[in-house]
């Protein structure tokens, strides 16, 4: 916890904290969608990281997730405090850092269909990816909050990228940079 | 082997990406659980394209990477397949999200592992008396510019010219390496032309002046193109401005040659010439060489002048000036509790002041001195790093240190690099 503490996380509003809650639920969303790790795997990754006392059984780890305020159930919601959302944000830099070889397969093939212009969905990672994180957004998000097929497709790349740069040794610090900053009124 | 504190040399190579960096660790080192590396030099391979540079450009590399990076995280926008990077002071790079993500790490790893020490330049600029400074660098430029620039300038070039550091521009004060196979040991020079100058302030206020004096007068008579050079050394600069800078160096070598041989001339003439010569010649040399030991060497050799004339001239005919080959200490490094390498440097120049090696001896020397107690112990010399071979000299070299108490009572190791010059 201590290399993320050092950033000032005390004047955090709870404005940026939903937002902080709703795109880490996508970071995490992304990378089942890719590797499909389960929740056995973030319990173990959270037992890795001594984390333990704030994400200590599924249970807990099913109310941090739920509190995205995008998903769908509303019940079971649990208030998300800043502690938590760090711990989900080093647990997932963490995950992408074991995957780090996929995701850098599957950025590869995005590139290389990019320059020959062809769809990413002709890649065999990629298509299975985007078909995947389809299916987990139609099914966990709320109606009101789904946006259309090829946006979600777009979405679905940029996470991508975004959970390479994570996976890097530093990528905790970068993801909570980065939601911290997506957080702040003037970048919304 | 070069000792490992000297240089410090890291490699991350990535898939799209390779990124090497070296310097000097510093001393520092021992209270940081990173080494801190300074005078720091980089290069990078990525994208079919090589960069390179120094601390600062790694610097402004790192940041702007940092921020494209945080922005391209930050902000919901639809990917992009190449990522257009400026890069102030360098060449723009058009990079993949892989590359990027390569050289991203690599930077990373690397600030991870090395911790780079603020340039310290400034600060040493500022506590440094200005006639000191004028003094050093006439020191420097004028034992320096006969031979060092005559041989280096043809030899090092190459890397001159490619490093647009501050800190090489004062490489030339570290005369040629002969040894071609590690061109990397002059990047590891310029800290130590810091410690030449260091002894200065230890003299006493006389002599410092007579010395000023007659630097100054040299300057107007003699060496007028020599303050150029002068003005170029302390400053950082630019590429452009030291391949220009190296141009003129050209000149002052054949303007001090001529300086040479008026010398030569006065040594050739009456006795009551000699005096302004002699002293011309240890500001030329080493202002230790004023200091007590060679004090006492001297008046001796000015007794019998007739044995003087008889030698000199034929040095004359070679246009060279020193008889004997000189010995500076142009690195320190200690381990263990010792005192400030400023006092150890000036103490060792004043052991080695005194030392007459026979003419034409040139290159560096490597040493171990081991130190207990205040006393110094042993004498290792590396003659594997070591580019003069000749084991009589260095035979005398350590004979002349054997003699030498370490200015303060203190255990452990010093590493002292010497350079000597004809």
């Amino acid at each position: 916890m201590e290399e993320l503490s050092d950033l000032c996380v005390n004047t955090i509003e709870p404005s940026q904290l939903s937002q902080i809650k709703a795109h880490l639920d996508l970071v995490l969303l992304a990378l089942e969608a890719l590797t499909e790790i389960g929740s056995e795997a973030m319990l173990q990754a959270a037992h890795d990281l001594n984390l333990r006392d704030v994400l200590s059984d599924r249970i807990t780890l099913w109310r941090l997730r739920q509190a995205s305020p995008l998903r769908k159930s509303k019940g079971g919601r649990k208030k998300l405090d800043v502690d938590e959302a760090r711990a989900i944000a080093m647990i997932s830099s963490h995950l992408a850092g074991q995957s780090q070889l996929k995701i850098r397969s599957a950025v590869a093939q995005l590139e290389k269909a990019t320059t020959e212009k062809r769809s990413p969905y002709q890649e065999p990672i990629l298509g299975d990816y985007i078909d995947r994180f389809h299916g987990l957004y139609q099914e966990r998000m709320a109606e009101e909050d789904r946006i259309a097929t090829e946006a979600l497709q777009r979405l679905a790349l940029k996470l991508l990228i975004d959970l390479l740069f994570y996976s890097a040794p530093n990528g905790s610090r970068r993801l909570w940079i980065a939601l911290l900053e997506r957080s702040l009124p003037h970048d919304r | 082997m070069i000792d490992s504190n000297s240089l410090q040399m890291c490699r991350y190579e990535l898939p799209t990406c390779l990124l090497e960096v070296w310097g000097d660790r510093s001393a520092l080192s021992e209270w940081t659980d990173r080494p801190v590396v300074m005078n720091l030099k980089w290069r990078l391979r990525i994208a079919e394209k090589s960069l390179k540079g120094n601390q600062v450009q790694l610097e402004t590399l790192i940041d702007s990477i940092e921020d494209y990076v945080k922005d391209l995280l930050a902000k919901d926008q639809t990917p992009k397949s190449t990522h257009a990077l400026k890069l102030p002071q360098l060449t723009g790079l058009n990079l993949t999200t892989l590359q990027l993500f390569d050289l991203c790490t690599s930077l990373e790893l690397c600030t991870n592992e090395i911790a780079i020490l603020p340039s310290l330049e400034l600060e040493v600029k500022r506590i440094t008396p200005a006639w000191l400074k004028i003094a050093a660098v006439l020191v420097a430029t004028v034992g320096v510019t006969t031979s060092a620039v005559r041989l280096i300038s043809p030899q090092m070039s190459p890397q001159l010219a490619s490093s647009p550091s501050a800190n090489t521009s004062r490489s030339p004060s570290s005369p040629a390496n002969p040894l071609p196979t590690k061109p990397k040991v002059e990047t590891l020079l310029p800290p130590a032309t810091g410690l030449t100058v260091a002894p200065l302030p230890n003299l006493n206020q006389q002599s410092r002046e007579v010395k000023t004096a007659n630097i100054l007068r040299t300057d107007k008579n003699g060496i007028p193109a020599l303050p150029a050079i002068a003005q170029t050394r302390p400053a950082p600069v630019a590429i452009a401005k030291r391949s220009a800078a190296n141009q003129p160096a050209n000149k002052p070598t054949s303007k001090d040659e001529s300086q040479e041989v008026k010398i030569a001339d006065g040594l050739d003439s009456s006795s009551p010439s000699r005096d302004p010569v002699s002293s011309s010649r240890s500001a030329n040399g080493q202002a230790v060489l004023e200091s007590a030991p060679a004090i006492i060497s001297s008046p001796a050799s000015r007794q019998a002048p007739a044995q003087l004339g008889r030698v000199e001239p034929s040095l004359g005919a070679s246009s060279e000036i020193a008889v004997y080959a000189r010995v500076q200490v142009t690195d320190v490094k200690t381990s263990g509790k010792t005192s400030i390498d400023r006092d150890l440097t000036s103490s060792l120049n004043q052991n080695l002041g005194a030392l007459r090696l026979p003419k034409g001896s040139k290159g560096k020397v490597l040493l171990e001195l081991v130190i207990d107690r205040g006393k110094l112990k042993g004498i290792t010399v590396d003659t594997q790093s070591s580019s003069l071979k000749d084991s009589d000299t260095v035979d005398l070299i350590k004979r002349s240190l054997q003699t030498w108490t370490p200015p303060t009572p203190a255990n452990g190791t010093i590493h002292i690099v010497l350079q000597v010059s004809p």
